[in-house]
């Protein structure tokens, strides 16, 4: 074991886990709506990117070590398989959270500005699953159709698909991160810090 | 999700109490049914198996009240086919046939979380040698939710007495104010029960290094391999076809 200020400790656990819940509950609520629209689906990252932050960022502060984004990672992908989600999606939430942490770590999790741009890359999870649709669409559309997604469901989202839209929801998602990052810096700063919460 | 934390008060009344590793291995299989499913009514006879578990483990009011949501998404998702236009049918129905898709899996998640306490869980994992830094978070990631739920409420409650809108529309008005007032409860709150919770868990001896121990006798049962072959028949049957 590294010296006790790097390695997690239960309290730090507790701590991601509780900041977990709050993770997911919040991409479910505002990605929902948008998730099961085939046309609106390509701003579900970046709705989400938008309301994640505060969230992220108050747990990379309350605890300012590698592991909880990679927890995050974890509880994230884990959840979003049980629900049905493609499995790349949550390959890519471990994968950005190991990331994320790194970046942070970089700046002794300390750092405003890679905290941001931790979150910001966390926050491009989804685009993973999206990016089948250009890449792969026929084993794409295979898996979705046997998951059960509707035809009419993929042949309508394929067709919203058009050639811009990748680049489009990533642009789109990095700017919503970093506003959501924005807020959740600001919300930190006047309410959490004064309060002595971090 | 209240009807979750009844549920648990109730839990142990059920007539069966299954090991938290055979409900896993239901979890995962009905996963793989949801993947596999050759039509409708083959995930009705898997909702129906679902409301049966939930009934033998005694989560009485959630499991009916479930059925009867599913049996409403069923409905709409055969009315919405025959009767709407093509527009309304990618709109609607797909959006229904999604829920509903998921719907079998989060009720039987509802179901095992309801009947499933907190130590079992973890003595359950702990035998699966899964790591102490996944296990933990996990457990009170699960746990949390219906706190998350109710916490909401409160909110809801003191902004609606200060005449604050919590409504989608005044939400539009004013995005950034709204969002403040309900993040900032919101993440303190967190931020005080995982202080709490922490303190609470320290005390119990969550750091003790020896191996750990549970009240609760785990071990695997005939309901055990009941439950557990019922569904695995279930998905054969799916393979079969």
């Amino acid at each position: 074991m590294a010296s006790p200020n790097h390695s997690l400790q239960s309290k730090d656990l507790i701590t991601t886990g509780i900041f977990s819940t709050l993770f997911f509950i919040v991409t479910m609520v505002s990605g929902m709506f948008f998730a099961a629209n085939p046309v609106l689906t390509f701003l579900m990252p970046i709705v989400v990117a938008l309301f994640t932050g505060p969230v992220y960022l108050l747990m990379v502060a309350k605890v300012p070590k590698r592991g909880p984004t990679i927890i995050l990672g974890i509880i994230m992908g884990l959840l979003m398989f049980v629900t049905g989600m493609f499995w790349l999606w949550s390959v890519a939430y471990v994968l950005l959270g190991i990331i994320a942490g790194e970046i942070s770590a970089a700046g002794k999790f300390k750092s405003v500005k890679l905290n941001t741009l931790g979150f910001t890359i966390f926050s491009l999870n989804p685009i993973t699953a999206y990016m089948m649709i250009w890449i792969d669409q026929q084993s794409f559309k295979e898996y979705l159709m046997s998951k059960g997604t509707q035809q009419a469901y993929l042949d309508s989202m394929f067709q919203a698909a058009q050639d811009w839209i990748l680049p489009g929801m990533i642009a789109g998602t990095i700017v919503a991160a970093l506003i959501g990052a924005f807020i959740g810096n600001k919300l930190l700063k006047k309410h959490f810090e004064r309060a002595g919460v971090v | 999700m209240e009807s979750i934390l009844v549920a648990r008060e109730r839990s142990r009344q059920g007539l069966l109490r299954l090991d938290p590793r055979t409900k896993l291995s239901i979890l995962f299989t009905s996963n793989i049914m949801v993947l596999l499913s050759p039509g409708l009514p083959y995930e009705i006879l898997m909702a129906a198996l679902i409301l049966l578990l939930g009934l033998l483990c005694g989560v009485y009011r959630y499991s009916i009240k479930m059925t009867i949501v599913y049996f409403f998404l069923v409905a709409g998702q055969i009315l919405g086919t025959l009767y709407f236009d093509d527009v309304l049918r990618v709109f609607l129905v797909t959006f229904v046939v999604f829920l509903r898709k998921i719907f079998p899996c989060a009720m039987l998640g509802g179901i095992l979380i309801a009947t499933t306490r907190v130590n079992e869980f973890m003595a359950a994992m702990h035998k699966l040698r899964m790591p102490r830094s996944i296990v933990i978070p996990l457990a009170v990631t699960l746990r949390y939710f219906p706190g998350v739920i109710e916490e909401w409420r409160h909110i809801r409650d003191s902004m609606n007495l200060r005449g604050l809108s919590t409504s989608f529309w005044g939400f539009l008005k004013s995005p950034i104010k709204t969002a403040e007032y309900v993040y900032v409860p919101m993440l303190f709150s967190a931020a005080k029960i995982a202080d709490e919770l922490s303190a609470a868990a320290v005390t119990r001896g969550i750091d003790n290094p020896k191996i750990r121990t549970c009240v609760q006798q785990l071990g695997f049962t005939a309901a055990d391999g009941l439950c557990a072959g019922c569904f695995m028949v279930l998905l054969m049957s799916a393979l079969w076809n």
